[in-house]
Protein backbone atom coordinates (compact mmCIF):
# COMPACT_ATOMS: atom_id res chain seq x y z
CA UNK A 1 0.00 0.00 0.00
CA UNK A 2 1.22 3.20 -0.96
CA UNK A 3 1.92 5.82 1.96
CA UNK A 4 -0.05 8.38 0.51
CA UNK A 5 -3.66 7.96 0.15
CA UNK A 6 -5.65 9.81 -2.55
CA UNK A 7 -9.32 9.88 0.08
CA UNK A 8 -11.34 10.89 -3.36
CA UNK A 9 -9.71 8.48 -5.74
CA UNK A 10 -10.71 6.02 -3.05
CA UNK A 11 -14.00 6.73 -2.08
CA UNK A 12 -14.96 6.52 -5.56
CA UNK A 13 -14.07 3.09 -5.97
CA UNK A 14 -17.29 1.68 -4.95
CA UNK A 15 -19.06 3.30 -7.44
CA UNK A 16 -16.24 2.45 -10.04
CA UNK A 17 -16.38 -1.46 -8.63
CA UNK A 18 -20.13 -1.45 -9.15
CA UNK A 19 -19.63 -0.48 -12.26
CA UNK A 20 -16.50 -2.90 -13.52
CA UNK A 21 -18.83 -6.06 -14.34
CA UNK A 22 -20.69 -4.29 -16.47
CA UNK A 23 -23.97 -6.02 -15.11
CA UNK A 24 -25.50 -2.39 -14.62
CA UNK A 25 -24.74 -2.08 -18.29
CA UNK A 26 -26.66 -5.01 -19.42
CA UNK A 27 -29.78 -5.21 -17.22
CA UNK A 28 -30.35 -1.18 -17.72
CA UNK A 29 -29.55 -1.83 -21.62
CA UNK A 30 -32.23 -4.76 -21.17
CA UNK A 31 -34.63 -2.50 -19.55
CA UNK A 32 -34.50 0.06 -22.25
CA UNK A 33 -35.13 -2.35 -24.56
CA UNK A 34 -37.79 -4.26 -23.23
CA UNK A 35 -39.16 -1.17 -22.42
CA UNK A 36 -39.33 0.56 -25.47
CA UNK A 37 -38.64 -2.51 -27.92
CA UNK A 38 -41.76 -4.65 -27.34
CA UNK A 39 -44.34 -1.48 -28.26
CA UNK A 40 -42.63 -0.43 -30.57
CA UNK A 41 -42.26 -3.85 -32.23
CA UNK A 42 -45.75 -4.02 -31.57
CA UNK A 43 -46.69 -1.41 -33.42
CA UNK A 44 -45.17 -2.41 -36.36
CA UNK A 45 -46.87 -5.28 -36.31
CA UNK A 46 -50.57 -5.43 -38.04
CA UNK A 47 -53.39 -5.24 -35.65
CA UNK A 48 -54.80 -8.15 -33.66
CA UNK A 49 -53.58 -9.56 -30.42
CA UNK A 50 -50.79 -7.37 -29.91
CA UNK A 51 -52.72 -4.23 -30.28
CA UNK A 52 -52.97 -3.90 -26.26
CA UNK A 53 -49.33 -3.06 -26.12
CA UNK A 54 -50.12 -0.18 -28.53
CA UNK A 55 -52.62 1.83 -25.75
CA UNK A 56 -50.90 3.65 -22.95
CA UNK A 57 -52.20 1.32 -20.15
CA UNK A 58 -50.19 -1.24 -22.01
CA UNK A 59 -46.76 1.02 -22.54
CA UNK A 60 -47.12 1.79 -19.12
CA UNK A 61 -47.13 -1.97 -18.01
CA UNK A 62 -44.38 -3.14 -19.70
CA UNK A 63 -42.37 -0.21 -18.72
CA UNK A 64 -42.91 -0.98 -14.84
CA UNK A 65 -42.92 -4.91 -15.56
CA UNK A 66 -39.19 -3.79 -17.51
CA UNK A 67 -37.91 -1.93 -14.25
CA UNK A 68 -39.30 -4.55 -11.59
CA UNK A 69 -37.63 -7.63 -13.61
CA UNK A 70 -33.77 -6.20 -14.67
CA UNK A 71 -33.95 -4.60 -11.02
CA UNK A 72 -34.57 -7.94 -9.72
CA UNK A 73 -32.41 -9.74 -12.04
CA UNK A 74 -29.32 -7.88 -11.45
CA UNK A 75 -29.58 -7.77 -7.80
CA UNK A 76 -29.27 -12.17 -8.47
CA UNK A 77 -26.47 -11.70 -10.88
CA UNK A 78 -24.83 -9.72 -8.67
CA UNK A 79 -25.00 -12.06 -5.79
CA UNK A 80 -24.45 -14.98 -8.16
CA UNK A 81 -21.54 -13.20 -10.58
CA UNK A 82 -20.03 -10.41 -8.36
CA UNK A 83 -19.97 -10.69 -4.62
CA UNK A 84 -18.12 -13.97 -5.03
CA UNK A 85 -15.59 -13.39 -7.15
CA UNK A 86 -14.52 -9.72 -5.66
CA UNK A 87 -16.54 -9.31 -2.40
CA UNK A 88 -19.94 -7.63 -1.24
CA UNK A 89 -20.97 -4.04 -1.12
CA UNK A 90 -23.69 -1.86 -0.99
CA UNK A 91 -25.19 1.37 -0.89
CA UNK A 92 -26.71 3.35 1.72
CA UNK A 93 -30.52 4.29 0.32
CA UNK A 94 -31.61 7.63 -1.00
CA UNK A 95 -32.73 10.07 1.97
CA UNK A 96 -36.30 11.18 2.09
CA UNK A 97 -35.53 14.56 1.03
CA UNK A 98 -33.45 13.58 -1.87
CA UNK A 99 -35.88 11.37 -3.31
CA UNK A 100 -38.47 14.17 -2.85
CA UNK A 101 -35.77 16.29 -4.50
CA UNK A 102 -35.61 13.98 -7.24
CA UNK A 103 -39.47 13.23 -7.35
CA UNK A 104 -39.97 16.60 -7.82
CA UNK A 105 -37.78 17.48 -10.83
CA UNK A 106 -39.23 14.49 -12.91
CA UNK A 107 -42.55 15.87 -12.64
CA UNK A 108 -41.30 19.59 -13.39
CA UNK A 109 -40.72 17.98 -16.34
CA UNK A 110 -43.37 15.54 -17.18
CA UNK A 111 -45.69 19.00 -16.25
CA UNK A 112 -43.42 21.24 -18.68
CA UNK A 113 -44.02 18.94 -21.52
CA UNK A 114 -47.14 18.43 -21.13
CA UNK A 115 -47.58 22.38 -20.91
CA UNK A 116 -45.57 22.90 -23.96
CA UNK A 117 -47.32 20.20 -26.08
CA UNK A 118 -50.55 22.63 -24.87
CA UNK A 119 -49.35 25.65 -25.23
CA UNK A 120 -47.42 25.35 -28.71
CA UNK A 121 -50.36 22.85 -30.43
CA UNK A 122 -50.03 24.62 -33.58
CA UNK A 123 -45.94 23.81 -33.63
CA UNK A 124 -47.06 19.79 -33.29
CA UNK A 125 -44.73 19.14 -36.11
CA UNK A 126 -42.02 20.86 -35.03
CA UNK A 127 -42.02 19.63 -31.24
CA UNK A 128 -42.42 15.85 -32.66
CA UNK A 129 -39.20 16.62 -35.00
CA UNK A 130 -37.57 18.22 -32.02
CA UNK A 131 -38.53 15.00 -29.55
CA UNK A 132 -35.67 12.69 -30.43
CA UNK A 133 -32.77 15.36 -30.48
CA UNK A 134 -33.78 16.65 -26.96
CA UNK A 135 -34.28 13.52 -25.55
CA UNK A 136 -30.91 12.42 -27.37
CA UNK A 137 -29.42 15.45 -25.60
CA UNK A 138 -30.45 14.71 -22.54
CA UNK A 139 -28.73 11.50 -22.37
CA UNK A 140 -25.84 12.19 -23.88
CA UNK A 141 -25.11 14.58 -21.29
CA UNK A 142 -26.14 11.98 -18.16
CA UNK A 143 -24.12 9.77 -19.95
CA UNK A 144 -21.44 12.17 -20.17
CA UNK A 145 -21.54 13.34 -16.37
CA UNK A 146 -21.33 10.14 -15.27
CA UNK A 147 -18.37 9.19 -16.99
CA UNK A 148 -16.63 11.73 -16.55
CA UNK A 149 -17.58 12.01 -12.44
CA UNK A 150 -16.86 8.08 -12.23
CA UNK A 151 -14.22 7.76 -14.80
CA UNK A 152 -16.19 5.16 -17.18
CA UNK A 153 -14.80 5.35 -20.48
CA UNK A 154 -17.58 3.30 -21.68
CA UNK A 155 -20.03 5.68 -20.47
CA UNK A 156 -18.04 8.19 -22.99
CA UNK A 157 -19.00 6.06 -25.70
CA UNK A 158 -22.34 5.22 -24.59
CA UNK A 159 -22.87 9.40 -25.18
CA UNK A 160 -21.59 9.40 -28.69
CA UNK A 161 -23.48 6.60 -29.88
CA UNK A 162 -26.94 7.77 -28.32
CA UNK A 163 -25.94 10.99 -30.23
CA UNK A 164 -24.93 8.92 -33.44
CA UNK A 165 -28.13 7.17 -33.31
CA UNK A 166 -30.56 10.09 -32.79
CA UNK A 167 -28.47 11.28 -36.16
CA UNK A 168 -28.97 7.99 -38.24
CA UNK A 169 -32.92 8.44 -37.12
CA UNK A 170 -33.20 11.75 -37.98
CA UNK A 171 -31.53 11.53 -41.23
CA UNK A 172 -32.60 8.11 -42.78
CA UNK A 173 -35.63 7.22 -41.04
CA UNK A 174 -39.28 8.89 -40.90
CA UNK A 175 -39.49 8.00 -37.15
CA UNK A 176 -40.59 11.13 -35.28
CA UNK A 177 -41.80 11.88 -31.72
CA UNK A 178 -43.18 8.76 -29.70
CA UNK A 179 -42.17 6.53 -32.15
CA UNK A 180 -38.41 7.51 -32.59
CA UNK A 181 -38.20 7.74 -28.90
CA UNK A 182 -38.75 4.06 -28.69
CA UNK A 183 -36.40 4.03 -31.43
CA UNK A 184 -33.79 5.70 -30.10
CA UNK A 185 -34.54 3.96 -26.40
CA UNK A 186 -34.02 0.67 -27.95
CA UNK A 187 -30.98 1.52 -30.57
CA UNK A 188 -29.62 3.11 -26.97
CA UNK A 189 -30.68 -0.06 -24.94
CA UNK A 190 -28.70 -2.55 -27.11
CA UNK A 191 -25.53 -0.38 -27.33
CA UNK A 192 -25.58 -1.00 -23.47
CA UNK A 193 -26.41 -4.57 -23.39
CA UNK A 194 -23.37 -5.40 -25.78
CA UNK A 195 -20.99 -3.02 -23.68
CA UNK A 196 -22.18 -5.04 -20.55
CA UNK A 197 -21.65 -8.20 -21.98
CA UNK A 198 -17.97 -7.15 -23.14
CA UNK A 199 -17.59 -6.00 -19.51
CA UNK A 200 -18.98 -9.05 -17.91
CA UNK A 201 -16.86 -11.46 -20.44
CA UNK A 202 -13.72 -9.70 -19.41
CA UNK A 203 -14.68 -9.16 -15.78
CA UNK A 204 -14.99 -13.29 -15.47
CA UNK A 205 -11.71 -13.85 -17.39
CA UNK A 206 -10.16 -11.74 -15.02
CA UNK A 207 -11.81 -12.79 -11.90
CA UNK A 208 -12.01 -16.43 -11.58
CA UNK A 209 -14.49 -17.43 -9.11
CA UNK A 210 -12.42 -18.39 -5.86
CA UNK A 211 -12.37 -21.52 -3.96
CA UNK A 212 -12.18 -19.84 -0.67
CA UNK A 213 -14.44 -16.54 -0.63
CA UNK A 214 -14.21 -15.50 3.05
CA UNK A 215 -11.16 -15.03 5.65
CA UNK B 1 0.27 17.35 12.66
CA UNK B 2 -0.90 17.58 16.27
CA UNK B 3 -4.55 18.19 15.25
CA UNK B 4 -4.81 15.09 13.20
CA UNK B 5 -6.35 12.15 14.74
CA UNK B 6 -3.79 9.50 14.50
CA UNK B 7 -5.86 6.34 14.67
CA UNK B 8 -6.97 7.67 10.74
CA UNK B 9 -4.02 8.87 9.59
CA UNK B 10 -2.16 5.51 9.49
CA UNK B 11 -2.78 5.28 5.32
CA UNK B 12 -4.59 1.39 5.20
CA UNK B 13 -6.71 2.72 8.22
CA UNK B 14 -7.70 5.72 5.83
CA UNK B 15 -7.80 3.80 3.38
CA UNK B 16 -10.42 1.56 4.71
CA UNK B 17 -12.69 4.38 6.09
CA UNK B 18 -12.30 6.46 2.72
CA UNK B 19 -13.69 3.03 1.37
CA UNK B 20 -16.58 2.61 3.83
CA UNK B 21 -17.48 6.36 3.96
CA UNK B 22 -19.01 5.78 0.15
CA UNK B 23 -20.84 2.66 1.11
CA UNK B 24 -23.64 1.89 3.69
CA UNK B 25 -21.33 -1.53 4.23
CA UNK B 26 -19.04 -3.87 2.72
CA UNK B 27 -17.62 -7.39 3.21
CA UNK B 28 -14.13 -8.84 4.16
CA UNK B 29 -13.55 -10.05 0.41
CA UNK B 30 -14.45 -6.72 -1.00
CA UNK B 31 -12.11 -4.25 1.46
CA UNK B 32 -8.81 -6.95 0.70
CA UNK B 33 -9.29 -6.34 -2.71
CA UNK B 34 -9.27 -2.93 -2.29
CA UNK B 35 -7.03 -2.16 0.11
CA UNK B 36 -4.60 -4.67 -1.16
CA UNK B 37 -3.38 -5.45 2.06
CA UNK B 38 -3.06 -9.59 3.61
CA UNK B 39 -5.81 -11.01 5.36
CA UNK B 40 -3.96 -10.71 8.60
CA UNK B 41 -2.94 -7.20 8.20
CA UNK B 42 -6.34 -6.16 7.39
CA UNK B 43 -7.84 -7.91 10.12
CA UNK B 44 -5.31 -6.23 12.50
CA UNK B 45 -6.16 -2.85 11.00
CA UNK B 46 -9.93 -3.49 11.46
CA UNK B 47 -9.95 -4.35 14.70
CA UNK B 48 -7.58 -1.51 15.74
CA UNK B 49 -10.73 0.95 14.05
CA UNK B 50 -13.51 -1.70 15.79
CA UNK B 51 -12.31 -0.69 19.16
CA UNK B 52 -11.74 2.96 18.38
CA UNK B 53 -15.15 2.48 17.84
CA UNK B 54 -15.01 3.78 13.78
CA UNK B 55 -16.44 0.99 12.48
CA UNK B 56 -18.82 -1.84 13.65
CA UNK B 57 -17.85 -5.43 12.25
CA UNK B 58 -20.77 -8.11 12.12
CA UNK B 59 -19.92 -11.89 11.13
CA UNK B 60 -23.01 -13.47 9.61
CA UNK B 61 -23.43 -16.23 7.20
CA UNK B 62 -24.25 -16.32 3.08
CA UNK B 63 -25.72 -19.56 2.94
CA UNK B 64 -22.84 -21.78 4.03
CA UNK B 65 -20.08 -19.27 3.68
CA UNK B 66 -19.61 -17.15 6.28
CA UNK B 67 -19.34 -13.75 5.93
CA UNK B 68 -18.07 -10.61 7.80
CA UNK B 69 -19.58 -7.71 7.17
CA UNK B 70 -18.57 -4.04 7.91
CA UNK B 71 -19.66 -0.66 8.06
CA UNK B 72 -18.87 3.25 9.66
CA UNK B 73 -20.24 3.57 12.64
CA UNK B 74 -21.59 7.39 12.96
CA UNK B 75 -18.65 7.89 15.18
CA UNK B 76 -16.58 6.86 12.71
CA UNK B 77 -18.07 8.73 10.02
CA UNK B 78 -17.71 12.15 11.86
CA UNK B 79 -14.04 11.65 12.77
CA UNK B 80 -13.69 10.84 9.12
CA UNK B 81 -14.92 13.79 8.13
CA UNK B 82 -13.31 16.14 10.71
CA UNK B 83 -9.34 14.23 9.45
CA UNK B 84 -10.29 15.02 5.85
CA UNK B 85 -11.46 18.99 6.99
CA UNK B 86 -8.07 19.06 8.80
CA UNK B 87 -5.74 17.61 6.18
CA UNK B 88 -7.53 20.14 3.73
CA UNK B 89 -7.05 23.18 5.99
CA UNK B 90 -3.64 21.94 6.02
CA UNK B 91 -2.91 21.67 2.50
CA UNK B 92 -4.73 24.19 1.51
CA UNK B 93 -2.70 27.72 1.84
CA UNK B 94 -5.29 30.31 3.55
CA UNK B 95 -5.15 33.39 1.33
CA UNK B 96 -2.74 35.92 2.32
CA UNK B 97 -1.15 33.93 4.96
CA UNK B 98 2.27 33.66 4.12
CA UNK B 99 4.76 30.63 5.03
CA UNK B 100 7.88 31.87 6.63
CA UNK B 101 10.74 31.17 4.68
CA UNK B 102 14.87 31.55 6.31
CA UNK B 103 17.12 31.85 3.07
CA UNK B 104 21.13 30.92 4.31
CA UNK B 105 23.02 33.88 5.22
Amino acid sequence: MESRVDVDEVSLRAAKYWMEDGLVELMFGLMMMLASGIPLAARALPKGSLETFMSPFGNQAISVASIYATTWGLKKLKERITYPRCGYVAFPQPTRKRRTVVMGFALLIVVAMALATLLLADYRGLLSRLFVPAAAATFAACFLAGGLQYKQPTMLWEAFLTLLFATILGLFTNLRGGQGFEALTTMVGVSMAIIGAFRLRRFLKTNPRPRETQA
Amino acid sequence: MSELNRVIHEPARLTILALLSSVKEADFLYLLRETGLTKGNLSTHLMRLEEAGYVEIEKTFRGKIPLTLVRLSSEGRAAFQVYRKSMKDILTPTKGRRVPVQLPT
